[in-house]
């Protein structure tokens, strides 16, 4: 896509028009910076209540109802659930596994077995199962479908 | 549900796989001029029986995601032979052979068939690898 800036003389006429052909993650994810909308999420460490950034975000991941958030050398714990972070996050959050929402511009590379199953390697390191019936929506979150 | 869906898909698949072995056979024959290969009234149906017994074979390969790749080895090897079983068994009680060479050339056509429908799904998982690393190459965050 082409990406045009225009030096404007005062803050009341700043403004961004996207033009696209469809309104796809990229151009969302794209929006939500321009519109300030990166957020924050609540999340407790220490029995301390903090605000982590979306940014920071590697993977979240519930085990026994609880929903435990990673960055990328620290654990949160949060109230919400995984399908209502799903919605919350958007973007390049996508679901990976039954119980595990993956950040997918944290993802160094992914690797495929015989199987169809895939890994993924985060950029801390760390790796991640990617179940088969979820490549297809991961696939559509990077508009390759 | 889905698990029913799953059977319905494989049961499916593997009747395709047949009537494709069969099929072929048929080919073969007719153009070195034996003609042989006749069927039954029930041969048809024979398939789609085996189709959804051999697809029941495939709740062993349901909830991979947390396997070891040796567990998952000896799944895939657990799978390949209640497949065969499924296959032989059928063989045996619809006539599919008459000998020992016809119950060989079953084998044989049924581990082809196997080994393809594994090296179609590794390549397309390949390509798909490879098209979401080149998505994530556009998107990945810098640390």
């Amino acid at each position: 896509m082409r990406v045009d800036f225009e030096q404007v003389a005062d803050a009341s006429q700043e403004c961004a028009l996207i033009k696209a052909t469809e309104m796809t993650e990229s151009v969302k994810s794209a929006m939500d910076i321009l519109m300030g909308n990166n957020g924050c999420l609540p999340v407790v460490k220490g029995g301390s209540n903090i605000l982590l950034n979306k940014t920071r975000i590697y993977y979240i991941e519930s085990v026994d109802k609880k929903t435990f958030v990673y960055s990328k050398d620290e654990c949160f714990e949060c109230k919400y659930r995984l399908y209502e972070l799903e919605e919350m996050l958007g973007g390049y959050f996508a679901r990976c596994a039954k119980a595990s929402i993956i950040n997918l511009r944290k993802i160094q590379s992914i690797a495929s077995d015989f199987s169809g199953r895939m890994e993924a390697e985060l950029l801390n390191g760390e790796k991640l199962i990617i179940a088969r019936s979820y490549v297809k929506e991961i696939k559509r979150r990077l508009d390759l479908t | 549900m889905k698990t029913l869906k799953l059977i319905l898909f494989q049961g499916v698949c593997i009747s395709f796989g047949i009537l494709v072995l069969v099929g072929t056979g048929g080919v073969i024959d007719h153009f070195l001029g034996e003609n042989t290969i006749t069927f039954d009234w029930y041969q048809p149906m024979s398939f789609v029986f085996c189709g959804f017994l051999g697809a029941l074979a495939t709740l062993v390969l349901t909830n991979l995601d947390k396997l070891t790749i040796k567990q998952l080895i000896v799944r895939v090897v657990f799978h390949c032979l209640m497949l065969y079983a499924a296959v032989s068994f059928c063989g045996y009680i619809f006539k599919w052979y008459s000998n020992l060479y016809g119950f060989i050339g079953v084998s044989l056509g049924f581990f082809v068939i196997y080994g393809f429908v594994w090296f179609a799904t590794g390549y397309f998982t390949k390509m798909d690898e490879k098209e979401i690393n080149e998505a994530l190459n556009d998107i990945r965050d810098l640390e």
